[in-house]
């Protein structure tokens, strides 16, 4: 059983790098997604004021 | 100067984040899982935060209920919204962990259906946000959502131990010292991720809702003077 798993997870690093980039990746997103939206609601307001 | 003190937070938080993946990929290697097993230590804190994020929402929707004030309103919306994302990152990580130890990326077990619930149901408290136009019918209606919704916290937390499940049981007491220091440091590090992020979602919630309040001041001008009548002194003018 032991080594049916060792075997499987022989190329550990390429999952562990995979998903360290999803949560890292999804949070500078998130971050990206969020200054974004910030800038445009800064100009609408500047625009209506 | 100034950029450095406002940002203290963030700057802050990206050290905690670098000490702790330099210590999850320098930490010794599970015994059984091998390295594979350093998914954890973001897969775990990722979950933590979606429920830290959550619970902030439930508190929220209480409080507003409670005071009426919008800020709560705002929080209980901001906090959902980083809860969503981190579900969603939680269940991307956990798939790529199962694929090297359970053979597969998913499987119908209960933590993951659970977890997956989860992140339907507050997606739909999302949704109910933008669905509702009117300000204090979106706070009450979304407040009572996200009261109900937090009901699944409990379920997805126990489903390991209330149904048979392959997703193995709490972390806590059944890993070695310097592992659960390890993944104590991602969350720690993961609970400054979300204080920042929260802090931006709470700067951007109260920049749209002063941009709703001016849009809605603006169409009732506009509707005035629509039904405003003419002046005698205009029609005067005009013969």
């Amino acid at each position: 059983m032991i080594d049916l798993l060792v075997a499987q997870v022989s190329n550990a690093w390429w999952y562990v790098a995979a998903a360290y980039i999803i949560i890292f990746g999804g949070v500078a997103f998130f971050v990206g997604s969020l200054s974004v939206r910030l800038r445009r609601a800064r100009r609408e307001l500047d625009q209506l004021s | 100067m100034t950029t450095l003190r406002s940002r203290w937070l963030e700057i802050l938080a990206i050290g905690v984040i670098g000490v702790s993946v330099l210590r999850s990929m320098t930490v010794e290697a599970d015994v059984v899982q091998g390295d594979v097993q350093r998914i954890m230590y973001v897969h775990v804190p990722s979950a933590w935060l979606a429920f830290l994020a959550f619970g902030v929402t439930v508190f929220g929707s209480v409080a507003w209920l409670r005071t009426r004030d919008r800020r709560w309103d705002r929080l209980a919306a901001s906090s959902a919204e980083i809860g969503v994302v981190f579900t969603g990152l939680a269940i991307a990580a956990g798939m790529i962990w199962a694929r090297p130890v359970w053979g597969q990326f998913w499987t119908w077990e209960p933590r993951l259906v659970t977890t997956a619930l989860l992140f339907f149901i507050y997606l739909g408290y999302l949704a109910l946000r933008r669905a509702v136009i009117d300000p204090e019918q979106r706070a009450r209606r979304s407040a009572i959502m996200g009261i109900v919704a937090f009901i699944q916290i409990p379920i997805v937390y126990e489903s390991v131990n209330w149904w048979r499940s392959l997703h193995q049981t709490s972390s806590r007491s059944s890993i070695d010292t310097p592992l659960r220091i390890t993944l104590l440091l991602g969350v720690v590090a993961f609970t400054f991720v979300y204080a920042v992020l929260l802090r931006r979602r709470l700067e951007l919630a109260r920049l749209e809702e002063e941009l709703e309040t001016r849009r809605f001041e603006s169409s009732q001008d506009v509707a005035g003077a629509a039904i405003t009548p003419p002046s005698l002194a205009s029609v005067e003018q005009h013969d």
